[in-house]
């Protein structure tokens, strides 16, 4: 078989190289290619190929250097421009510093952005699919479900021909396996049920088994290469493993008829391990087939016809009556959300284990994006545009020796491109180790970020657009220099344009850096409101294990308090705060009030225990006296009382109906946040009810490994199904503030950039003036300026700029931050130190770093600068 | 015009093209020189050398016919110039004349 060298390499040498030393090098190359790929592997043969092309992009060889004038002073350039690289250590290192800083944030914000808003979008029929979600009405507030009664996906497919494909899913849910024996277990927290249809939505990426029968047999399973892994070692990828059995729960044995790739990160749709949702209808019969209440499924369709949307939204209305009860149907309404917009839409809510990424926070990053790349270019523009005047002699001679315009402006964009140069390569290495370490420090959410061809094109984009930015000012000044004046040393450096342009992006730089701090403060502010506001109850050392048997509790309980790290116990279907997504929904009543008046509330289940071991206050009654099986006690929250409009003493041995049924009232507890703090307090009953007493809290003594492994050897001895798990209820808490705790370690991050950067131009700056004033500051020194009076002189000027810029700032930042904090209910009150507090810290950031120069400046022996003329 | 001198590796390859007389091009230059050297040559400094060479007067080219290897690239042959023999010539006498100068005692 005939081997072809790879294109691009090929395609790159023909580019650059020069048609009359074509013939030799390509030839040379290609055969030699012919010949390495006959002893050694193609693979290495093209990277050799490749090597051999890299070497071979020399000047001698360069297509627009053949004649030889150019290439001469093409030489002469690069050589000059080195030289001045190499002298001005200081300047090159704070220009290609702030360069790379500014690229490389602009370039890792880009990726993240494009990562985030390309979620799901490379399933086959992605522009076409729809997740069905469901808007409750109530008396009082609409709700936003992603979920839909189970049954809607069969009836959709029964009753409506224009969707191409439905699929419907259940989860996913935690489920934990065993296999072989019952030694090796593991657990999963994404078992996804889905039905035959979903391959064909959906791109699994198929490592093993076939797609169209994978799914037909109810008791199939298809696990992840990781899970296989899990399982197998290293048979993993080995079509032995299909057929072999895995137990759900240690009861029904499962067949392995598949094996896909792991969920790729930017999905929505996160699995471990697929389960045929055929097994999930015969195991749950009551709500696979019930269409009140709301359950976990998801219903996808496949909607070729992209303008039939709002039509069959329409017919939907009309016909769920058919299947929905009177009361339901009028609550209940179904819409169509496009698959490519679930990411990026927060108001349903994510599904479990996945997140949302609201636009208005992508947007936001693009713009704090796009700005850090202007500093970096306004740094860039002052550095260059300041060394330029410096070189005003040069240029003289250059200009009397016969240089023209165009060749004075090529000079200027060689050297520039030798810095944007440098700051591309250090730039793009920098990005990928930072990608690394933010896919590691982001592993919860699978960030999958990754550097791709494309992004390199950015960046060259970016380097050429600096080039043209940094080149066109001082060649225009360049261009208007008069040989003979300044050779005469007549020029007057920066003349008043030149200034004002400077002045005015050193004014943008500094309401840019002190936006963002009064930014970092604001939301730091607002951070540590979330995380020691008051809550309403107390979470310290306190952990949630699973208790999967009822029976075993009070076991478990007495083995428990034995142990002298622990000190109190409690059971309860969840800590006073719903975390995770999980809540129990009811709706509320009086009794005799028609159904369909009840207003939304969260049901919650604890034992006896449950006020005390979290510091909830009754504020009227009592606690429950028993748990039992038939509830009939409740212990409601201050804001349910306020919707009926009672008040604590009166609701005391009054009746209250919610879905489940109906009880007296024992008792009021004081409100506490049973939502995390950027959702109001909601209405909340608390039932004396021995079902979904699904979590042990446990208060610990002292935190520490030991303690926690003598706890998971008691947890091992009451129960013997499914796996010790436990989680902090601090943390479980602290990840509902994923989002604001993400925005606040960037906004501080990225102030600490726009600083830096401003540090590094002000700095570059100083340096530029001191060297040119050193003869004034000289003379001013002889006629008796102190050393505090020049030091004065210099920072004069910029605190000035810094006054202006934060009179810009100011209001900018009062307008973005208040429309910030409106997203939350709960929010801290902005107060004018947080801006004064911006401005002063930009103020003592620039007279420190501008310090190092004035005071060696001001301390100089005014002798040494007024000697030489 | 002053006299052109010629590098280590330049002298390598000139000797290379004199020895393979009218049949070297790249390819064939640089599996003598790994052959001889017994280390890898990179190709594109083989190319740099025979431009080096060329345009000082040591060799001088001709381009083969199409074939249907090479991706239908001619092959360039070198051929060595008078000058260029006249300057191995040269070299070679310069070295062994120094080398006849090593006092025999040195190394017992």
């Amino acid at each position: 078989m005939k081997v072809h060298p790879p294109k691009r390499s090929l395609q790159f040498l023909r580019w650059f190289c020069r048609e009359d030393y074509l013939d030799e090098i390509e030839g040379d190359l290609v055969e030699l290619f012919e010949k390495r790929s006959e002893t050694i592997s193609l693979h290495k043969a093209k990277w050799r190929f490749f090597c051999d092309v890299i070497t071979s992009f020399k000047l001698r060889n360069l297509k627009v250097l053949k004649s030889t004038s150019n290439l001469i002073m093409f030489q002469h350039h690069l050589k000059i421009g080195s030289r001045q690289l190499l002298k001005n250590k200081v300047y090159s290192a704070i220009n290609i510093l702030g360069l790379t800083i500014g690229i490389t944030c602009c370039l890792v914000i880009f990726i993240f952005i494009k990562y985030e808003s390309g979620f799901d979008n490379f399933h086959p029929k992605a522009k076409e699919t729809y997740r069905v979600v469901q808007h409750t009405k109530f008396p009082d507030q609409t709700l936003y479900w992603n979920t839909t009664a189970y049954p809607l996906a069969e009836a959709l497919r029964n009753d409506f021909s224009e969707f191409e494909l439905i699929t419907q899913t259940a989860g996913p849910v935690n489920r934990f396996f065993s296999f072989e024996n019952n030694d090796n277990r593991f657990e999963s927290n994404y078992v996804l049920f889905v039905d035959p249809y979903y391959p064909k939505v959906f791109n699994l990426n198929w490592v093993l088994g076939d797609p169209n029968t994978a799914l037909q047999h109810t008791n199939s399973i298809i696990i992840t290469e990781q899970i296989a892994r899990k399982c197998f070692g290293d048979q993993a990828n080995d079509a032995s493993i299909l057929g072999k059995t895995i137990m759900l729960n240690g009861k029904d044995p499962l067949q392995i008829t598949g094996v896909v790739k792991n969920a790729p990160g930017n999905s929505n749709l996160r699995y471990e391990i697929l389960v045929p949702y055929e097994f999930f209808r015969q195991n749950n019969p009551y709500p696979s087939a019930n269409w009140s209440g709301n359950y976990q499924g998801t219903t996808f369709v496949v909607l070729p016809d992209q303008l039939a949307k709002q039509d069959i939204e329409t017919r939907v209305a009309n016909w769920k009556k058919k299947y929905l009860n009177a009361e339901d149907d009028q609550r209940i309404s179904y819409l169509l959300q496009p698959l490519e917009e679930i990411h990026t839409e927060t108001m349903y809510g994510s599904s479990p284990g996945g997140y949302t990424m609201s636009k208005r926070i992508l947007q936001a990053l693009a713009f704090v994006g796009i700005f850090i790349l202007l500093i970096a270019i306004a740094n860039f523009i002052n550095l260059v545009t300041a060394k330029s005047t410096a070189r005003a002699k040069e240029v003289g001679v250059r200009k009397i020796i016969g240089s023209t315009w165009s060749n004075l402006v090529r000079q200027f964009i060689l050297e520039n491109t030798l810095l944007v140069f440098i700051t591309i390569i250090v730039s793009l290495g920098i990005t990928y180790g930072l990608l690394n370490q933010l896919n590691f420090f982001l592993h919860t959410i699978h960030l999958q970020l990754a550097l791709q061809w494309s992004d390199v094109g950015l960046v060259l984009l970016l380097g050429l657009i600096t080039i043209l930015l940094g080149t066109l000012y001082p060649a225009l000044i360049l261009a208007s220099f008069k040989p003979l004046q300044i050779m005469r040393n007549n020029l007057s450096i920066g003349t008043d344009s030149g200034f004002t342009i400077r002045k005015s992006l050193t004014v943008f730089q500094f309401s840019m850096m002190q936006l963002f701090i009064i930014g970092a403060i604001i939301v730091g502010m607002q951070m540590h409101f979330f995380k020691n506001g008051e809550l309403g109850f107390s979470t310290d050392a306190v952990i949630s294990v699973r208790v999967p048997q009822f029976d075993k509790l009070n076991e478990f309980k007495n083995t428990l308090l034995q142990n002298k790290d622990v000190i109190k116990v409690s059971f309860g279907s969840g800590p006073p705060m719903a975390v995770n997504g999980f809540a129990l929904g009811t709706l509320f009543r009086l009794p005799g009030q028609p159904g369909e008046e009840g207003m939304e509330a969260e049901m919650k289940i604890g034992d006896l225990n449950y006020l005390e071991f979290y510091n909830l206050k009754l504020i009227s009654g009592k606690n429950f006296s028993e748990n039992k099986f038939e509830f009939d006690e409740f212990i409601v929250n201050e804001r349910l009382l306020k919707s009926l409009g009672w008040t604590a003493e009166e609701a005391i041995g009054k009746r209250l109906a919610i879905n489940e049924g109906e009880a007296t009232i024992v008792g009021v507890v004081r409100d506490f946040h049973n939502n995390s703090l950027q959702h109001e307090i909601t209405p909340c009953v608390l039932l004396n009810w021995n079902h979904f007493q699904n979590l042990a809290f446990v208060h610990l003594a002292n935190v520490k490994p030991e303690v926690l492994q003598s706890i998971e050897q008691m947890w091992k001895q009451s129960f013997t199904t499914s796996i010790f798990q436990y989680e902090f209820v601090d943390d479980s808490i602290a990840k509902e503030y994923f989002v604001e705790t993400l925005s606040f370690k960037g906004f501080t991050v990225f102030s600490i950039i726009v600083a830096l950067i401003g540090c590094l131009g002000l700095f570059g700056l100083m340096t530029f003036i001191t060297s040119r004033k050193t003869k004034e500051v000289g003379i001013r020194k002889i006629l008796g300026a102190s050393a505090a009076e020049i030091i004065l002189f210099f920072s004069k000027e910029f605190m000035l700029l810094i006054l202006i810029a934060f009179v810009i700032a100011t209001p900018v930042a009062f307008v973005l931050m208040r429309l910030w904090l409106e997203g939350f209910t709960y929010k801290i009150e902005l107060a004018a130190w947080m801006f004064f507090s911006g401005g002063i810290i930009t103020l003592v950031v620039a007279l420190i770093t501008s310090g190092f120069q004035t005071v060696k400046a001001a301390g100089a022996n005014p002798v040494n600068s007024l000697r030489s003329e | 015009m002053t006299q052109h001198s010629l590098g280590e590796f330049e002298e390598l390859v000139l000797l290379m093209v004199a020895a393979l007389h009218d049949e070297a091009y790249g390819v064939v230059i640089l599996e003598g020189l790994e052959e001889k050297l017994k280390k890898k040559v990179n190709i594109s400094a083989v190319h740099v050398a025979l431009k080096r060479i060329e345009d000082k007067g040591f060799v001088k080219s001709r381009m083969g016919g199409i074939t249907e290897d090479r991706g239908g690239r001619r092959k360039k042959f070198y051929v060595i110039t008078a000058l260029g023999k006249r300057m191995l010539d040269a070299q070679y006498d310069l070295r062994n004349s120094i080398y006849k100068q090593i006092p025999k005692i040195s190394f017992g």
